[in-house]
């Protein structure tokens, strides 16, 4: 993902940016308002999300949410903040921004919200596949009903492309396990029959279902009638 | 504080004394008048009757001759229906009419009043020489019966009284409604000032008497130092709060950063340290959100909102912290149903916030958190469920920390801030055991 940094706090920045990289990001940083202006301006269709700071020396951060929102580009926002001020969370929000994490946060959260703020701003794809009334989009990593987005987390999201990327849309519990948490991850034995159990849930409504097959695994069906 | 009397209660009441002291001296003063002038009226025909006799009286060859003045007895009888008793004396010597008639005592009056066959009646003595020069005083003693100058008098002392109370509560009456319009400019006052919102520090406009332009002055001068003292407290907030949570900021990314980086024998080590450092970033931040949560109780700020509707937006915030420990935020029940409440939005959003983010600090990963919005009667309420180490015994009230956590010996101001926002609102706050393990947090406000 292209992300624009604006943060002055020099070693906060620092530790962000080397994590953001780490994570496979390509990230510009601007430690004041008028450079991010000057990248923002020189480089806008490049950026997919903004992780802005409110409080910046040269100026409020709002300066260039406003011009960002004004651009009607699909790009995220993402403000960082330290104001206990409830009210202004709530004014950045009314203002244009998806979402806030209010400083100090963990890099997990940070990932986590970066993800939530990209899936609300990928446009509707052109080469998808479909699986019912579903749509999915490989490129994007998102599913897509009626032009409406599915909301899906990153754990559904994977199982999900899992099952339809199997053959005969079914995979075993080992497969899916693998995809889901890596070699390296610790997860509980019921990590995966959990996430079937969300996955379930929310695909409920458009017809599908996720069966188990005994002693296997999982395997995504369509239920016309459904 | 005693409440008192009211001035407007004050002054009526003194008004009100110095009105019946004012009118029973009038009362007394005038029904004294009034009877001293009906007994000088008697007195004086009583005179004239005895003097008739007097002057008619003549003494011829050592024998008294006078006249009785039938015209004058009936003149007295006429002008009032009473009795006429008379007596002619020479010297002690009974010469003509009653002989039992009471003497006046020797330090009385001419005019005197005594029972007289049951009668309270009214005498009168007069005498004079028989001929100028002579020895020998011809007395005349004259007496009327009083019962139609008592009734007079009664008639008399009872048109005064009803004049006196007549004029006594049209007197109430103009005092009450001049103390009404003296004390109209303090009662617009008061209105103005238990209308005016919590929050409004703006100064008092309104034209008021030179008696009490010092009051509102004070009282404007007092609403100027407020309104600094609250927009000095919120700009320390804001202030602190930068202050204090950039460089933790900075601190736990390092941290977090680090853990990735160093030798697994050091890793518990800096794990410590990002525990440690979130925790202090938590109470941080709590402390600030009290101290803010605090303000806005103090401005006291309302509206009308759906509180299905703030609930779902947390949720939807606060999915991606909970998408971390791979818990799910499951609200029941789904529908869109509006249910309206009034209160400060931003502080009952804290507080359910709060609540939230304690369920999944403390919830095993892969669990569901439940969270339930339903109305209860007249009350809508927030039910939080999880499957946490739940809480032990009965919270510690007398400190704000939270000390029923079983799972950690941290501590932090979540419930002590949700509790104050319940309070505030007037609404409840129970935190019990779930069934099954796990604990049940219930918020409720009153619905609109």
């Amino acid at each position: 993902m292209r992300l624009l940094l604006v943060e002055d706090t020099d070693d906060l920045a620092e530790s962000l940016l080397k994590h953001l990289r780490q994570t496979g990001h390509t990230v510009d940083h601007a430690p004041t308002l008028k450079i991010a202006e000057g990248l923002w301006h020189s480089e806008k269709e490049a950026y997919e999300v903004i992780i802005l700071d409110i409080e910046l020396p040269d100026g409020e951060g709002t300066t260039l949410l406003k011009q960002v929102r004004g651009s009607a580009l699909p790009v995220g926002i993402l403000v960082l903040t330290a104001r206990s001020e409830i009210e202004d969370k709530v004014y950045l929000l009314d203002e244009g921004a998806d979402d806030y994490l209010t400083k100090p946060f963990a890099l997990d959260e940070l990932d986590a919200r970066l993800r939530a703020v990209k899936r609300r701003h990928v446009a509707k794809p052109a080469v998808t596949q479909t699986i019912g009334p579903l749509a999915y989009d490989p490129t994007n990593r998102t599913v897509w009903i009626d032009g409406d987005q599915v909301s899906l987390r990153s754990q559904e999201l994977k199982l999900f492309e899992s099952l339809i990327q199997s053959s005969g849309w079914s995979a075993s519990k080992e497969f899916l396990f693998d995809r889901l948490y890596g070699l390296d991850q610790d997860a509980s034995a019921n990590a995966i029959e959990v996430h079937v159990s969300r996955l379930r849930r929310k695909l409920a409504d458009y017809g599908l279902e996720i069966e188990t097959i005994r002693g296997y695994g999982y395997q995504l069906r369509y239920r016309s009638d459904g | 504080m005693g409440s008192g009397w009211s001035i407007r209660g004050r002054l009526f009441g003194l008004w009100l004394v110095m009105l019946i002291v004012v009118s029973m001296i009038v009362y007394w003063s005038t029904n004294a008048i009034v009877e001293r002038s009906l007994r000088e009226g008697q007195n004086r025909n009583l005179q004239a009757v005895a003097q008739v006799i007097l002057d008619s009286a003549i003494k011829v060859d050592n024998a008294i001759e006078f006249e009785l003045p039938y015209q004058a007895f009936e003149v007295l009888a006429y002008s009032a229906p009473e009795r006429i008793y008379y007596a002619v004396f020479l010297d002690d010597e009974h010469l003509s009419g009653y002989r039992d008639l009471p003497a006046a005592n020797n330090d009385e009056l001419p005019a005197y009043e005594r029972l007289y066959r049951g009668e309270s009646t009214r005498f009168l003595m007069t005498s004079k020489p028989i001929f100028p020069g002579s020895s020998e005083r011809l007395r005349v003693l004259i007496g009327q019966t009083e019962t139609s100058y008592q009734k007079q008098s009664t008639t008399i002392a009872i048109w005064i009284a009803l004049a006196v109370l007549l004029a006594f509560a049209v007197l109430a009456l103009w005092a009450e409604l001049s103390l009404r319009h003296a004390l109209k400019p303090v009662v617009e006052i008061e209105h103005d000032l238990n209308t005016r919102r919590a929050d409004d520090f703006t100064p008092i406009q309104r034209e008021v008497p030179s008696e009490v332009v010092r009051l509102v002055q004070t009282l404007n001068r007092t609403f100027d130092q407020h309104r600094g003292l609250l927009e000095e407290n919120r700009a320390f907030i804001a202030e602190a709060t930068h202050q204090i949570k950039t460089p933790i900021a900075a601190i736990l990314t390092r941290a977090e950063l680090l853990e990735r980086e160093v030798e697994p024998r050091s890793k518990s080590a800096v794990k410590d340290l990002i525990i440690r450092s979130r925790y202090a970033s938590k109470l941080a931040t709590q402390l600030l959100l009290r101290a803010t949560i605090t303000y806005r109780q103090l401005v006291g700020t309302r509206e009308s909102f759906d509180l299905r509707a703030l609930v779902s937006s947390i949720l939807r915030t606060i999915d991606p912290t909970a998408e971390i420990k791979e818990i799910a935020l499951v609200m029941h029940p789904a529908d869109v149903e509006v249910l309206t409440i009034d209160g400060d939005r931003i502080a009952i959003r804290e507080a359910i916030t709060c609540l939230i983010d304690n369920a999944i600090e403390y919830s095993p990963s892969l669990t569901d958190i439940e969270v339930v919005v339903e109305q209860r009667g007249l009350t809508a309420c927030v039910v939080i469920l999880d499957r946490g180490p739940g809480f032990v015994g009965e919270r510690d009230h007398s400190s704000d920390f939270d000390s029923t956590k079983t799972a950690t010996s941290h501590v932090g101001l979540g419930l002590a801030i949700v509790e104050k926002v319940a309070a505030s609102h007037g609404g409840q706050f129970t935190i019990t055991e779930r069934a099954g393990g796990g604990s049940r947090c219930d918020l409720c406000f009153t619905v609109c």
